[in-house]
């Protein structure tokens, strides 16, 4: 007879770029949590182990994990969610595209505006709808298209921060003009779309150039 | 917001825990003990700058390179250190600076010693620790500092007397112990008091009328100071420091946590929008095994405000398994 394992996991947390921003507002707050699975490789899970069942997912458990980053924008990518038992399709939200090349105002020609309207394959995210985040907004301006029927906006709201942050059903993308040292290279940035109700997310690479690209425009 | 994705926190999920004392070694990168000291001053022949008239900057080693360790000033009740055509009297300001800082009657007095007669301080040598060494506060019971003044005479090592656990200060503004003669670890030797600490203020307040003759450390206590002939105090005491080869010292600081206890059911996180999870095209699980027993791995808790805002995020140093016939307990802290 052995004893139990009446042991908790403990863990030190970080503050995050937003966390350390509420804080210093005195609005920090914290009220939920979610957990996330960033690093891990599902296809490592391996039934043909020879030593059994046991060791299915050895190669997994065994996995050193990397230190917290305070990027809140890098990190919980990946949310472990809660559905019913014997799921077998998982909420997917899609874009339709991954990348969107756009172009900025210049002399006169107001910068291009494109729509990003996500969906969820396998339903959900049609009431509280999704939450936009821009990386950069140095030459991108976020809004939103289409508001989320559910989403009610509390009293000290994520649109706080109405630049990078926006919730909605969809959203739209406006290019400002680009300095003259970013006329050749053009510039880049992300923009992660998370499902309110499915915890997923899609990033997508947001391209701004000085001229019009008629071949890949989104 | 639904509860796939978020667990609200119960009232009991969410624990103030009682500020615990964090001690560190007190300098630069981790240092305990400050074995070589130098200043980017050319004492005693260079000439004086409008700072140099009133503290130097000391450091461990290379004065373009690292930070700042402590300052170094002379104070005199009357201005004396400092040459008379001198009208910024930087001596004596320097003494009516600490008093009016350290002391709750600015017209007091620094007083050493009141057991037999009152014995106060006319003049000081300040050691004021760099502040983003110091974090909170100076550890008491656990510095040291050795004072050289000349190799024939030896050496004489300080430390403070709060091991008595005695406040001499209390009630005061600024707590405050007597600088005495010991080691950390043995304890006092002696009864001379040599001056004065102020843990939470990070300086160290020394008399030098208490120990100069013993360690054979020539002062100047005139009204001129001279070029090169030694006569400037901030340098016979740089000297004296630098030739010890030893300041030991802790810095102090007293974290507030929180501790959130992150309770996962059975019923709940156990499939996941990881992309190796699932298909990318229709979202079929892609591990047939995980159809009536799935398995996620849960490696990240992030802790959320009520407007879905990622405020804090830990990470364990292994991924723990959840599944339908897994639960788990992470106790979270967050320190302020």
């Amino acid at each position: 007879m052995s004893y139990l394992d009446n042991t908790t996991i403990t863990v030190d947390a970080v503050l995050t770029k937003m966390g350390r921003q509420r804080f210093s507002e005195g609005n920090f707050n914290v009220t939920k949590f979610a957990l996330a699975d960033d690093e891990i490789d599902y296809g490592l899970y391996n039934v043909t182990h020879p030593s059994g069942s046991d060791y299915y997912a050895i190669a997994i458990e065994n996995l050193p994990l990397l230190e917290a980053i305070p990027d809140d924008s890098k990190t919980m990518k990946f949310k472990l969610i809660t559905l019913p038992k014997g799921t077998a399709q998982i909420p997917v939200i899609s874009t339709g595209v991954s990348t969107i090349n756009m172009y900025g105002s210049y002399n006169g020609r107001p910068g291009q505006t494109v729509v990003v309207a996500p969906s969820t394959v396998n339903g959900l995210n049609n009431t509280l709808g999704y939450t936009a985040q821009l990386d950069s907004y140095a030459y991108l301006t976020l809004a939103v298209k289409e508001a989320a029927p559910g989403y009610v906006p509390p009293a000290r709201s994520i649109d706080d921060d109405p630049i990078r942050y926006k919730v909605g059903k969809s959203f739209t993308l406006t290019a400002k003009a680009l300095p003259q040292s970013l006329w050749t290279t053009g510039w880049s940035t992300s923009l992660v779309i998370h499902g309110n109700e499915t915890g997923g997310a899609i990033v997508m690479t947001i391209n701004v150039y000085k001229d019009v690209k008629t071949s890949n425009e989104f | 917001m639904a509860d796939t994705v978020f667990t609200i926190f119960g009232a009991d999920d969410q624990v103030v825990a009682t500020p615990s004392r964090i001690t560190n070694a007190l300098w630069s990168n981790g240092v305990g003990i400050l074995t070589t000291f130098t200043t980017s001053l050319a004492f005693p022949t260079g000439a004086l700058t409008d700072n140099d008239r009133y503290y130097v900057d000391v450091y461990a080693s290379d004065p373009a390179t690292e930070q700042v360790e402590f300052s170094l000033a002379y104070g005199h009740v009357s201005g004396a250190g400092a040459d008379s055509s001198d009208l910024d009297y930087p001596t004596k300001a320097i003494y009516g600076q600490y008093k009016n800082f350290l002391l709750d009657n600015a017209n007091g007095q620094f007083i050493l010693d009141t057991t037999a007669a009152t014995v106060s301080m006319s003049q000081f040598f300040a050691i004021s620790i760099k502040r983003a060494n110091l974090k909170q506060k100076l550890d008491p019971g656990n510095w040291a500092l050795h004072l050289s003044g000349s190799i024939q005479i030896g050496s004489l090592h300080l430390i403070d007397n709060s091991a008595d656990g005695y406040d001499y200060n209390a009630g005061a503004t600024a707590r405050s112990y007597k600088v005495v003669s010991g080691s950390i670890t043995g304890g006092q030797v002696g009864t001379a008091i040599y001056g004065l600490v102020y843990p939470d203020y990070g300086i160290i307040l020394l008399d030098p009328s208490t120990f100069s003759s013993s360690i054979s450390m020539s002062l100047n206590t005139g009204t001129t100071w001279v070029a090169g002939a030694n006569k400037n105090n901030l340098w016979t005491m740089f000297t004296a420091i630098s030739a010890s080869e030893y300041f030991a010292a802790r810095s102090e600081e007293r974290i507030s946590s929180t501790h959130y206890f992150v309770r996962v059911k059975n019923q709940q996180y156990n499939y996941s929008t990881n992309p190796t999870f699932y298909s990318a095209s229709d979202g079929t699980i892609i591990q047939p095994a995980f159809y009536d027993d799935p398995q996620t791995f849960l490696t990240t808790v992030g802790l959320y405000n009520d407007t879905n805002e990622l405020l804090a995020v830990a990470k364990l140093s292994q991924p723990v398994t959840k599944g339908f016939d897994k639960e788990a307990l992470i106790k979270v802290r967050l320190d302020f």
